[in-house]
Formats: structure tokens, sequence, C-alpha cells
């Protein structure tokens, strides 16, 4: 009877509300709580054992790095834990001045000692992190993470004072900023770590929501499984009076077609993507609203050169000059996407060079010098609609230009990720998005010992001018060779390009400083929301 | 009836246990790596990820482990998709979201159901018997990934007080409610109508006509309560479906309800998830198999008897 009670109270409740007429959005607006759709439930938040998007949207909230995005130019660092740096006239040692009056949450100074720590913590073997290459930069990491010293004085990383840290890295590295804005860089509070377990001790509750600060511009105020991550204000920031938005809260809606009819329905201010099924009704109905914009990732396939015949040079051109990448973009992904003449995307002061492109007569000539005995070939994909369609494409295409029968082999994720772990593939369907804005975080995955390179690509020359790029210091030289390192990987061809990507999601106007950004790393605390003017 | 109780009660046990036994060696044949991730992994870094989840230990080991934690600690383990948190913590969190949206739903589906096919009954092989029969099978055949997306696209649209999605107002419960129930009512309807056909030729019912009973007091004194036993039998299983979430529903409307978590345990292949949820479904749905064992024993006396 009560849960009758209850029901009816409710519909009542329902038709009460009826006469409230404002929109979630507008409600939000007014509050500055910015609503986003963030596509899954985070694995986790501990900056040091989760590696993906979702987790990144989240933790660049509640952390900041030694340096931070600028809200609107690419590859530009502007302060973020440090208020100015400097390094060696190689870019080998530098030395991190943090902000005077920063701060975690919990109103405890953040010093550079929490620094030293945090690169310990994620970088101790026990602790069981996967994203630690990130901080291969820093000298001894490597071999401190792989167990060949147990002494981690020797990683170089070392706190002078409590306002100052000095990084010695293994190598020049002139684009460190942009590094150090990732979360692997990120603080993690040691007074609170050690309260609820050991250093390297992974999965404790610090995470959780009643305990976890940070550093960033806002704390976590909230954590529903499956419903919601919310921030606030951290008051203890230490640029708090610049933060314009009160809070944050992020939904992982795991279907797009959901995100976009609560988008249509003022449920939320910006959307994680947009369904290509949507995007041409979209920008007929609300064109200020669909935005397109360029993403450092790349799509592609890597053919295993272990397994005959992948090791035949003219068969994997004759693959390559079939795909008709324009045709996948136009009738597939119709996102803007630019058909990719390289691995690495064009960005910044680099250009990849041009060695791949649409040729079926050149692809047919390629296949007749090679000794192909035309025999059926397979292709990894995930279970996902768009690498079906991708993967459909492809199939097609080697066989109506090379009469090449490929069979798909479409597996769900974790099964597709053991195998290209494995290297248990004739040709698999990849994507990469770019932990940084420089071509090697494109460029890394291709050398000897990245356990990337699951295909068994080995190509001496190449390994030493990338080896010889991480010791340039001059920009413009540096660049040159590392586009001598990708014209030796593309004659090579272990992978095909297909296309570099865009971010294709929905915006609402009230969002205001939310610029495009190549890697997407919107820096929350120069976003705002302004309600529209009354008509 | 407390040897049925009993009884039922031990069965019940042994399936569960069965289940969960079944679930730990299916999860662990089936290809894939709970612990993969798009980060390429060295093995060594994979050994130590998988040091906390008892994994580096032989099956048999994590099997007897998984038992004593369970009957000892009460430990369902930790999931490996939502780091650092308890399978008990995830079902906690995720159940009364579905046991609302279900009970809700279930209710909808009861209060429309039964009725429609009471009356489709009355009136067979009239135009109200056909409508009432349309709707069903339509109810039947139309799919909640159609249905959810017809009514956020339609009604939620209407009416500023009911989401397209969501899980913060009040009126965010309708559409899904809706969705649900839709299906419950249409199996229920179809069901109670077969019932009472089937009650309302037997001589028990010839013969209160024959007394001259007016026709409410012989369907609700006399048919009804007979009549029912089908949809009882199907509301068992059925409350233990709905009551722990329909995955599709649940990423329609942005619920975050406990389906999802068993199909994105299978697809991730979260072993200790699959294994509670697995666990905490046999036994709502041995608890709810039971509880209708014991109303249709009250409502049919020869069962009773036989009980």
């Amino acid at each position: 009877m009560r849960f009758l009670s209850s029901i009816l109270a409710l519909l009542l409740c329902v038709l009460l509300c009826q006469c409230e007429r404002k929109s979630t959005v507008e409600l939000s607006t007014a509050e500055k709580v910015l609503i986003i759709g963030n596509s899954n439930e985070p694995k986790a938040l501990d900056p040091h054992l989760v590696s993906g998007v979702v987790e990144s949207n989240i933790l660049r909230s509640v952390f900041e790095g030694l340096t931070n995005d600028h809200p609107s130019l690419d590859g530009k660092a502007i302060p973020g834990a440090a208020a100015r740096w400097e390094s060696n006239a190689d870019a080998t040692e530098w030395t991190f001045h943090l902000q005077p009056n920063g701060k975690w949450s919990d109103g405890t100074p953040l010093t550079a000692s929490d620094f030293v720590y945090s690169f310990r913590r994620i970088l101790d073997p026990a602790l069981g992190a996967n994203y630690t290459d990130m901080l291969y930069y820093l000298e001894g990491a490597q071999a401190y993470h792989q167990g060949k010293t147990k002494d981690p004085e020797t990683i170089g990383a070392q706190a002078v004072d409590p306002l100052t840290l000095k990084l010695t890295l293994s190598k020049p590295t002139p684009f460190l900023p942009e590094i150090v804005k990732h979360m692997t860089w990120f603080p993690v509070p040691r007074h609170l770590i050690e309260v609820h377990g050991e250093m390297n001790e992974p999965h404790t509750a610090w995470t959780k929501e009643e305990n976890m600060i940070g550093n960033g511009p806002f704390q976590l105020k909230a954590w529903r499984l499956n419903h919601k991550v919310e921030v606030e204000r951290n008051p203890h920031y230490w640029d708090h009076e610049n933060v314009l938005l009160n809070g944050i809260q992020f939904l992982p809606i795991k279907n797009a077609f959901t995100e976009a009819r609560m988008f249509l329905d003022d449920l939320i201010h910006v959307s994680d993507k947009l369904p290509a099924e949507m995007i041409d009704q979209m920008e007929t109905k609300f064109p200020e609203m669909v935005r397109k914009e360029p993403y450092v990732g790349v799509t592609y396939v890597t053919c295993n050169l272990k397994r005959s015949p992948f090791e035949q040079a003219s068969l994997r051109e004759a693959l390559a000059a079939s795909i008709n990448q324009q045709a996948i973009i136009d009738n597939i992904l119709r996102g803007g996407e630019r058909a990719a003449y390289g691995f690495t995307p064009a960005f910044g002061d680099y250009l990849p060079p041009r060695a791949v492109s649409y040729q079926p007569n050149e692809a047919q000539k390629s296949l007749a010098q090679s000794t192909f005995d035309q025999r059926e070939l397979h292709l990894l994909i995930t279970d996902s609609e768009a690498s079906k369609a991708i993967g459909e494409a492809l199939q097609s295409m080697w066989q109506q230009t090379l009469g090449i029968n490929v069979r798909l082999e479409i597996r769900e994720w974790t099964t597709y990720l053991a195998r290209r772990r494995k290297g248990e593939y004739d040709m698999v369907l990849c994507n990469w998005i770019g932990d940084f804005l420089d071509p090697t975080t494109f460029l890394d995955l291709w050398k000897v010992d990245n356990p990337n390179n699951t295909c068994g690509f080995q190509l001496p020359q190449y390994d030493q001018l990338l080896n010889k790029a991480s010791l340039t210091v001059d920009p413009t030289q540096r660049l040159q060779t590392l586009q001598k390192a990708e014209t030796e990987l593309l004659q090579f061809k272990p992978m095909l390009p297909i296309y570099w990507r865009t971010k294709i999601y929905l915006k609402r106007p009230e969002v205001k400083g939310w610029n495009p950004l190549l890697l997407n790393n919107h820096p929350y605390k120069f976003v705002d929301l302004v309600p529209p003017p009354q008509s | 009836m407390i040897a049925l109780v009993t009884r039922r009660t031990l069965q019940t046990l042994i399936v569960v246990f069965l289940l969960v036994t079944f679930t730990f060696i299916a999860i662990r044949l089936i290809p894939g790596n709970p612990l993969e991730s798009d980060k390429a992994t060295s093995s060594e870094v994979m050994k130590r990820m998988a040091e906390p989840f008892g994994f580096n230990r032989p099956y048999v080991t994590q099997y007897l482990l998984y038992w004593k934690n369970l009957l000892f600690k009460g430990d369902l383990g930790l999931s490996t998709t939502l780091l650092g948190r308890s399978v008990s913590e995830i079902i906690s969190t995720s159940f009364p979201v579905s046991l609302m949206l279900g009970l809700t739903s279930l209710i909808i589906g009861v209060f429309v159901g039964i009725p429609l096919g009471v009356i489709a009954a009355m009136n067979k092989n009239g135009w109200i018997d056909y409508l009432s029969m349309v709707l069903a099978m339509a109810g039947i055949c139309v799919p909640a990934f159609v249905l959810g997306p017809v009514l956020q696209l339609t009604v939620a649209r209407q009416f500023d007080s009911i989401s397209a999605a969501g899980w913060s107002r009040p009126g965010d419960l309708i559409l899904p409610a809706i969705t649900l129930s839709v299906g419950v009512a249409a199996y229920l309807a179809r069901l109670s109508r077969g019932g009472m056909l089937d009650i309302l030729s037997q001589d028990f019912i010839r013969t209160a006509h024959a007394k001259g009973l007016p026709l409410k007091t012989i369907i609700f004194k006399h048919a009804l309560k007979p009549s029912l036993l089908p949809a009882i039998t199907y509301l068992g299983p059925a409350f233990a479906a709905i009551i722990t979430g329909s995955f599709v529903v649940e990423i329609i409307f942005q619920v975050p309800g406990m389906g999802q978590h068993f199909v994105n345990a299978v697809i991730s292949k979260d072993p200790f998830l699959l294994q509670g949820l697995v666990l905490f479904y046999g036994l709502i749905m041995g608890g709810a198999n039971l509880i209708v064992d014991i109303v249709i024993a009250f409502l049919n006396p020869r069962l009773r008897e036989t009980a």
C-alpha cells in the first residue's frame, strides 16, 4: 500500500513539476554547472592506474600537472601547478618553480616532494601501472620500473626545496612542458594515500568520493556508479578566483543516440560524440551546435610481418594503394575526417611525408610483382559498428581492386586486444590517439622495443633516426629527422593508414571558452556558461 | 508447507552453487583477459596487475578461495572493470535502482495486463477481445530498443517534467517503467485471457450461471482466482528478471541499474562481478519461484494438499 502511495505521489510530483518550465540545462547554466557526456563509467580515478580518455576527462578537473593546456592554442603550455620553468641548453635538465600558494583541496600545501613521491609511485613495479612509459623521459625511470634497480633515488626527480622541482632527463626533451600536462605526471597526495594503504598498493580507498582530494580547479563532490561523477569548485586551488564554473557533471552515457536525445532534450551542455547517422540531420537543424574538430588520431591497418605473405613489400603496397580512403570518409564516417597520406597527422610544424594514396592501377601492378598466391587473408576487428563498417568497406575494396578475399574476424574488445598484443592476426584494424602534441607519440609505436609494435616491424635505420631526433635540440632539425624516419616507415609500410580522425560532438552556445583543441583536452578552468540573451 | 519451503530452498542453493561453478569455469575458458587495455602492456606488468585479483594462482586455488571468501567473509571479490570497487558494493548501489524500476514496471504490467486479459476473455471473439489481443501481441513484439527511443522522441518532447533519459528527477522513472512494463502487461493479458477462458468453461461456473448468480460475482468471486494461476506462474521468473535490471532499457534511458553490469561483466570478462551477479540473480530467481509456489499452493487447494 505504501508503495502504491509512493507511485501516486510520484505521478503527482510529475504533474506538478509540469508547471516548472526551466530545463535542466537552463537551471545548471544559471548555477554555472557544466553537464558533459563522458561515454562510459570511469574504471578508477587514480591517475596512476588508468589510461583512458574517459578517466582523463574527469581527472583533468580534479588534478593539475606542472603545466596546463592553453584554452585555445595547441601546443602551448601555460602555468599549472608550476608558476614558471626553465631548462638547460640541451633540454635535459628542467627546473619547475611551483605556485607559492599551491595547495591540495584539503588545504595542505602542495610541494615539490609530492611530485617526487608521485613519480616514484607510478614507476614502482609493485603498483602495476601500465602507462609508465610516459615517464621514461626521466633519467633512471625505465630502469627503476623494469626492476633493474630498486633505488628510487636513481629516478631523475628531485625536490630542491618545497617549491622547486628539478627533473633530469635521459635525453633532450624540448617538449617536456607538453608532456607534463598528461595525467600520468599529475601529483597524488602522499598524506592521503598512506592513510589508506601502502604507497605501491593499487585500488585503495583514497579515491573514494568521501576521501579523494586533488590539486586541480575542482574537487570530487559525488561519484554515483553509472550515474554521474560530479566535481565542484576547489576553494584551495591556487587560481580559484579565475575559475569560471561552479562545478561539472560527467555523465557516463554509453549510447551515442541516447546522448544525442539527451542533448536535444536539454539535459546536457556538451556531448561526447555524435553518431554518423545523425550528422546530416543535426547539421541541417542545429548547425551552430555541431562541432567537427581535428583530433590527433589515426585509424590504420597493421600487417603482421611475421606471417606470410605479409613479408612481401609489394603486397603491402598493393593493399595500401587499393584503399579508397575518401570513400570511407564520405560514405561511412561523414565527420570531416582527412584521408591519411602518412601515419602521423599533420599538426604544428610537422608535416608527414605524402606516401599513401588511392591508386588502384598502381595497386594492381604492385600485386602483380608479388608472389602472393591469392589465398584468403584475415582482418581482425572489434565488434563496434564503426569497425564493422570500415572492415566491410576494406574487404570490398580489396576484393574489387585486387581480387583478394579477406575474411573479417570480429572479436569483442578484450579478445581483440589480447590477440593484437600477442600478434595473433594477419591484419588488424587499429586506432591510435596521441598522448601529447609531438610526432613521437605516433612514431615511437614502431620502435623495435615498443610493446605496441606486435607486428614484427624492425628497421634499424628507423630506430636510428628516432634516436638521432631524440638527441637533437634544434626543433627544426629534429622535426626534419622525424620526417625522414616516417618516410622510411611508410616506404616499408608495416601499416596501411586510412584516415586521420576528427572529434564530432554537440555543444550548446551557452558554453564559452571551449575551443577546438587537437587533443580535445579542454582546460575546464577557462570554460564558462553564459545564458543566451532573452529574446 | 514447511517441507515445500525446505525442499525448494535446498534446490535453490544447489542450483546457485552449480550456476556459480559453471560461470567460474566459463568466464575463464572464453578467450580474452579482463585486465587487457588499449595501452599495450608487457606480460610482466600484466602479472602485477593480476596480483590483487589472484589471477596468477591456479584455477583450483582461485575457485576454493572464492568460496572460502564468500562463505566465511561474505566477500564476493573485486571488480576488474570498476577498479577498487567490491562486487558487493556494485550490487548494493545498483540493485535498489533496478528494484524501484522493476517493481514500478511490474505494478503497471499487472494492473494493465490482467484486467485487459479478463475483459478480453469476457468478450470472447468480440471486437474488444480482438483489440486487446492485437495490443498484447504488439506489446510482445515491439522490443524495448524500439519502444524506448519512440517514447523519448514523442512523450519526452511533450512533457518538460519527463526527461528523455537520466535518473535525477521523479519523472525519470516514467518512460523506462512504461517501456519495461509493456512486455509484462502483454504476456499477462494473454495468460490471464487464456486462464479465464479455461475457467469460464468449467462445470462449476456453469453451475453458478444456472444458480442465477450475477456475472460480477461469478467473475470476481469464482473465476478470477483460479484463472490467474498461469499469470502468477509467469510472474515469478518475470519478477526476478525485471527487478534485476534490463541492459537495453538501462542503456537507452541512462538508468544506473544492475542490468548493464551483467552484460558489461560478460563483455569485459570481469569474473568476480559476473559470478557475484549470477549468484545474486540465482538467489532472487529461486526466492521468486518459491514465493510463486507458495502463492499457487494457497490459490489451488489440490496443490496445497500435494505440497
